[in-house]
C-alpha cells in the first residue's frame, strides 16, 4: 500500500517537479547560470528522492493503514475500530459491551481476511494531475531546446575563470621569484610579495567576473607604477653608457685590454697609473672624467657624479691616493645606481607580467567571437601563427608576433582566419627585445645595438635654413649652391646611444600615454612596441 | 418478547419488525419512521415539525401498538395547565366514606405520549412537560412518581400557526433528541394515504415487541463501540457550529448566531449506534455520524439575521460544515 500511495504520490507532485525545472530554464535565459542542466534535473532529482523516501523511511502507522483501507475499501471504519479497541481505554465496560466488542474484532477480522493485497491496493493513474504535468513538460522541453542566449556569457565566465585560474598561479609564481630577488630591500620584497599573493587570491577566488579581476589587476598595477621610476630605461641606458665609458676609458688609460676586470679594478688600476702619467695623459683623463661626471649628473646619479669629478680632480693633480679613493666611492656609487635600477627592474618585470595577465584576461573568453567572425576586415594573415613579413609601419604590434597568445585556452586568431575589425590583434609580446623586421632593413648587428642616427634639424642654430645635398635632374626649379654644406652631422652629433635614444622616446610616450590622450585600447600597444625595441 | 442478553442480530430484527409494522399503516416517510425508532430507542424525545394532516399522531399511536405499549396524546392549547399533563390530587371518598385526596395520574403517564402542538400551550405548562421528559419523574404534592419505562415523548410544532403561540425557547429545544421535519407526501403517497385511509377496513400493526425489549434495545445501542477518532470527529462537528472559534469556517461565521450544546455531540454518537446496528455492524462509522448529523443538530444550532434574511435553513449550514469537516484530524 505505502508503495502504492508512493506512486500516487509521485503523480499528484510530478508537475510540481516539471514546474520548478521550467523555471530553473526560464532564470537560466535571464542570468548567467553554469551547469544549467544540472541545476535543471535537479527538481526532478529532488521529486524522486522524496518520493522514494516518503516511501521508504516514513511508514505509516498501523491507525493510518487500517483507517486508510477502511475509507478505500468502504469498511465503515471495522478495521480502525478493532484496533483501537486492543489498543485505547474502554468506557462504561459492560458484559453486553464485552460481547459486542469481540463480535466487531472478529466481523472485522473477517473483513480484513476478504481483502487482498493486489486486488485491494491496485495502481491507478490520476489523470488530472498527469495531464497538467504533461503540459508542463512539453512547454518545458520546448524551452529546453531552444537557443539560450546567457550560453555565451556562461562559457565566457567560464573561460575568464580558467583564465584567472592560470594567472593566478603565474602570479605566484611571480611572488616566489621575488621573494629571492636581492636588489629589493626586505620591506619592499616583503610588501610586494604579499601584494602579489593577495591579487593570486583574489583571482583564485573570482567566479569569472572579468570587471572585478582587471580592477583588482589594474589595482595593484597602478601601485606598482607609482613606485617605479618612469626615467628607469633612461637611467638603466644612461648608467650602462656610462659603465662601458668607464671601462673603456680605464682600459685605454691602462693599455690593459682584460674583459674580465669589473669596473672598480679598472678605476682602481686607472687611479694607480695616474702619478705615471704625464700632464698631457692627465688633462685628457680629467677631462674624460669630467664629461662623464657631466653625463652622471644628466643621468641624475648625483653621488657617482661628484666622485667622478672628485677623481677628475686628482687625474688633474696627479694624486693618486685621491683618485683612488674617489674611484672606489665612484665603483660604489656605480653599484648603488645598478642596483637600484636592477630594483626598479624588478618592479618593472612584476608590472610587465601584470599587464600581461590584464590583457590576457581581457581577451579570455573572446576567441569564441573570433572564430565565429573570420572577416573582420583585417589583414588576412594576422592570424597565421608566426606570420612574418609584415609591414612594420603598419603594424609594429605585431612584429615578431607568434600565432597564440601564451596561456590562452581557446583562442586561435589563426583557426578563424583572421580577427575583428575594429580591434587590433592581441599582443603577442614576451618582453624581449625584438629586431624590427621589414624590407631595407637588413643592417650589422653590432653596429646599430650601439648607435643610431638622430633625426638633423632643418633649422641651424642660427635660424638658417639648412641645405642637403642632392641631384639635379634638370627638372623643376632648383637653387645650386656651392661650399662646404652643413651635412647632417657635422655641427651637430647624429650618432647618440640607442639607449639614450630610446630612453627619450620611451620617456616621451609614458608621457603622452599618461596623459591619457591615447585611447586605453592602444596603450598596451604602445607599451607592446617598445618593449620589443629595448636594447 | 423480552430477552435477557438482547443480540444485535435480534436487535436489528426487532427494529426491522418494528418499522414494518409501522409501515404498513403510515405511507412512505421512511426516514420520519427511522428517525423516530432511532430516537425511542435511544431513550430519547423527538421533535416533530409539519404541517396538520401527515400522520404524527398516526406514527406515535402505531409504534405504540407495535411495541406494546401505552400511548397517550396531549393536545396543547393556550389553556392547558400543568396539572392537566401531570395529573393532580382529587378529593375522593374512600370505602369508609372518608375524604382523602387521591393522585389522579395525568397523560403524561405512558410510555409513548404524543405532545401535539407544544408551541401552542404557556410557557409554564411547556416547562412541566418538558421537566418530566427530562427527569422520567412527577413530583405532585412533593410526592415524586416514576414515569413508565420506556418513556417517549414526541412533540410537534405546527409551522403555519404562528399567531397566539409560544415557541419553544433554545433552552428548551435543546432537550430533545432529534428534530424530525415531516415532509408533505409526494402524489403517489398521496394515492396511497387515499387507499388505506378511506377503504372499509384500515390497516393496523401487530405487536411485535413490548416495552422490556425496547428497554434491552436501549441498553444494547448504548454498549456498541466506538473508535475514538469517531468521537473526535463528532466533536469536531459539533465545533464547527461556533462562529467565536479559531478555526470557524466561513459558512459558521456567516450565519450562525450559536453553535451546538454538546447534546447535539451526544445525540449524534447515540444514534450513530443505533444506525451501525440497524446496519448490521457492531462499530460507529464516519457515515453514521454524518447520518445523524441533521437531526440532531438542526434545532440547535441557531441562525443569524443574515440566514433568515437570505432564507438560509440550518440543514443547509450543517450540509456545508459536513462538507467541509474532514475525518482525518488537522
Amino acid at each position: 500500500m505505502r508503495l502504492r500511495d508512493a506512486a500516487l504520490l509521485a503523480q499528484r507532485s510530478f508537475w510540481l517537479a516539471v514546474l520548478a525545472a521550467g523555471l530553473v530554464q526560464v532564470v537560466g535565459r535571464f542570468t548567467p547560470l553554469a551547469n544549467l542542466w544540472l541545476w535543471t534535473w535537479l527538481p526532478f532529482g529532488a521529486w524522486l528522492l522524496l518520493c522514494l523516501g516518503w516511501a521508504l523511511f516514513a511508514p505509516a502507522s498501523a491507525m493510518q493503514v487500517a483507517r486508510q483501507v477502511d475509507g478505500e475499501q468502504a469498511l465503515k471504519e471495522r478495521l480502525s475500530t478493532a484496533l483501537a479497541l486492543e489498543t485505547s481505554p474502554r468506557y462504561g465496560q459492560t458484559a453486553e459491551s464485552e460481547a459486542l466488542v469481540q463480535l466487531q474484532q472478529a466481523d472485522a477480522l473477517a473483513a480484513a481476511r476478504e481483502l487482498t493485497p493486489h486486488k485491494t491496493f491496485t495502481f491507478h493513474w490520476q489523470r488530472r494531475p498527469l495531464i497538467a504535468a504533461g503540459m508542463l513538460l512539453v512547454a518545458f522541453v520546448l524551452m529546453a531546446f531552444l537557443p539560450n542566449p546567457m550560453d555565451r556569457l556562461v562559457q565566457e565566465r567560464a573561460a575568464v575563470q580558467a583564465e584567472l585560474q592560470a594567472q593566478s598561479r603565474r602570479i605566484e609564481a611571480l611572488a616566489e621569484e621575488l621573494q629571492q630577488e636581492e636588489t629589493l630591500t626586505p620591506e619592499e620584497r616583503a610588501a610586494l610579495t604579499r601584494q602579489l599573493e593577495e591579487l593570486a587570491r583574489q583571482l583564485q577566488e573570482n567566479p569569472g567576473d572579468r570587471e572585478e579581476a582587471l580592477a583588482d589587476i589594474a589595482r595593484l598595477e597602478a601601485g606598482l607604477r607609482e613606485r617605479i621610476n618612469p626615467d628607469l630605461d633612461r637611467q638603466a641606458a644612461a648608467l650602462e653608457s656610462l659603465a662601458a665609458q668607464l671601462q673603456a676609458l680605464a682600459q685605454a688609460q691602462t693599455n690593459e685590454q682584460s674583459e674580465n676586470s669589473s669596473l672598480d679594478q679598472a678605476l682602481q688600476q686607472l687611479a694607480e697609473q695616474l702619478d705615471e702619467m704625464d700632464s698631457a695623459e692627465q688633462q685628457a683623463a680629467a677631462q674624460s672624467l669630467a664629461d662623464l661626471a657631466a653625463q652622471a649628473a644628466q643621468a641624475g646619479e648625483p653621488t657617482l657624479a661628484q666622485a667622478l669629478s672628485a677623481m677628475a680632480q686628482s687625474a688633474l693633480s696627479g694624486d693618486a691616493l685621491s683618485a683612488s679613493q674617489a674611484a672606489q666611492q665612484a665603483a660604489q656609487a656605480m653599484d648603488q645606481a645598478q642596483q637600484s635600477v636592477s630594483a626598479q627592474e624588478a618592479l618593472s618585470q612584476a608590472l610587465d607580467q601584470l599587464e600581461r595577465s590584464r590583457q590576457q584576461v581581457a581577451q579570455a573568453g573572446q576567441g569564441q567571437q573570433v572564430a565565429q567572425n573570420p572577416s573582420s576586415g583585417q589583414n588576412g594573415s594576422q592570424g597565421q601563427s608566426g606570420s612574418q613579413g609584415q609591414n612594420q609601419g603598419q603594424n609594429p604590434g605585431q612584429s615578431g608576433g607568434q600565432g597564440q597568445q601564451p596561456g590562452s585556452q581557446g583562442q586561435n586568431p589563426g583557426s578563424g582566419g583572421g580577427t575583428r575589425a575594429n580591434t587590433l590583434p592581441p599582443f603577442q609580446g614576451q618582453g624581449q627585445a625584438g629586431r624590427p623586421q621589414g624590407p631595407g632593413q637588413q643592417a650589422a648587428a653590432g653596429q646599430l645595438d650601439d648607435q643610431v642616427y638622430v633625426p638633423f634639424e632643418r633649422v641651424g642654430p642660427n635660424g638658417d635654413q639648412v641645405f642637403i645635398p642632392g641631384q639635379d635632374t634638370g627638372q623643376g626649379d632648383s637653387q645650386v649652391r656651392e661650399g662646404q654644406n652643413p651635412l647632417p652631422g657635422a655641427d651637430t652629433p647624429v650618432l647618440v646611444p640607442y639607449q639614450q635614444v630610446y630612453g627619450e622616446y620611451l620617456q616621451a610616450a609614458n608621457q603622452i600615454v599618461d596623459s591619457g590622450a591615447i585611447p586605453p585600447a592602444l596603450r598596451d600597444y604602445i607599451k607592446s612596441y617598445f618593449t620589443q625595441l629595448e636594447p | 418478547m423480552s430477552d435477557e442478553g438482547l443480540s444485535a442480530d435480534r436487535f436489528r430484527e426487532a427494529a426491522e419488525q418494528i418499522e414494518n409494522e409501522v409501515g404498513k399503516v403510515i405511507v412512505g416517510q421512511r426516514e420520519l419512521v427511522r428517525h423516530t425508532l432511532v430516537t425511542l430507542l435511544a431513550g430519547g424525545n423527538a421533535l416533530l415539525e409539519g404541517v396538520p394532516g401527515l400522520g404524527k399522531t398516526m406514527l406515535v399511536r402505531t409504534l405504540s401498538e407495535a411495541i406494546d405499549c401505552a400511548f397517550a396524546r396531549i393536545q396543547f392549547t393556550p389553556d392547558l395547565m400543568p396539572a392537566d399533563i401531570v395529573g393532580t390530587n382529587l378529593i375522593v371518598e374512600d370505602d369508609s366514606g372518608r375524604r382523602v385526596f387521591q393522585f389522579e395520574p395525568g397523560p403524561i403517564f405512558a410510555s409513548l405520549v404524543l405532545a401535539d402542538e407544544i408551541n401552542r400551550a404557556t410557557p409554564k405548562t411547556q416547562s412541566a412537560m418538558l421537566e418530566a421528559m427530562q427527569e422520567r419523574s412527577v413530583t405532585v404534592a412533593k410526592v415524586t412518581r416514576k414515569l413508565p419505562e420506556p418513556f417517549f415523548v414526541l412533540a410537534t410544532q405546527n409551522p403555519l400557526e404562528m399567531e397566539g403561540t409560544y415557541p419553544l425557547p433554545e433552552a428548551q429545544l435543546d432537550r430533545f433528541f432529534f428534530k424530525v421535519d415531516v415532509p408533505f407526501p409526494a402524489v403517489d403517497e398521496l394515492v396511497e394515504i387515499a387507499n388505506r385511509t378511506t377503504a372499509a377496513s384500515m390497516p393496523r400493526a401487530e405487536k411485535v415487541a413490548d416495552g422490556d425489549t425496547i428497554v434491552s434495545m436501549q441498553q444494547l445501542a448504548r454498549s456498541v463501540p466506538i473508535a475514538a477518532h469517531v468521537t473526535e470527529y463528532a466533536a469536531r462537528i459539533v465545533t464547527a457550529t461556533h462562529p467565536d472559534d479559531a478555526s470557524a469556517l466561513p459558512v459558521t461565521r456567516q450565519f450562525i448566531r450559536y453553535g451546538s450544546s454538546p447534546r447535539g455531540m451526544q445525540s449524534m454518537i447515540l444514534a450513530g449506534k443505533i444506525f451501525a446496528l440497524l446496519d448490521g455492524r457492531y462499530n460507529v462509522a464516519f457515515d453514521d455520524i454524518r447520518q445523524a448529523a441533521q437531526p440532531a443538530l438542526r434545532h440547535r444550532i441557531i441562525l443569524n439575521f443574515d440566514a433568515q434574511a437570505e432564507g438560509v435553513e440550518p440543514d443547509t449550514v450543517i450540509a456545508e460544515i459536513l462538507q467541509a469537516v474532514s475525518v482525518e484530524a488537522v
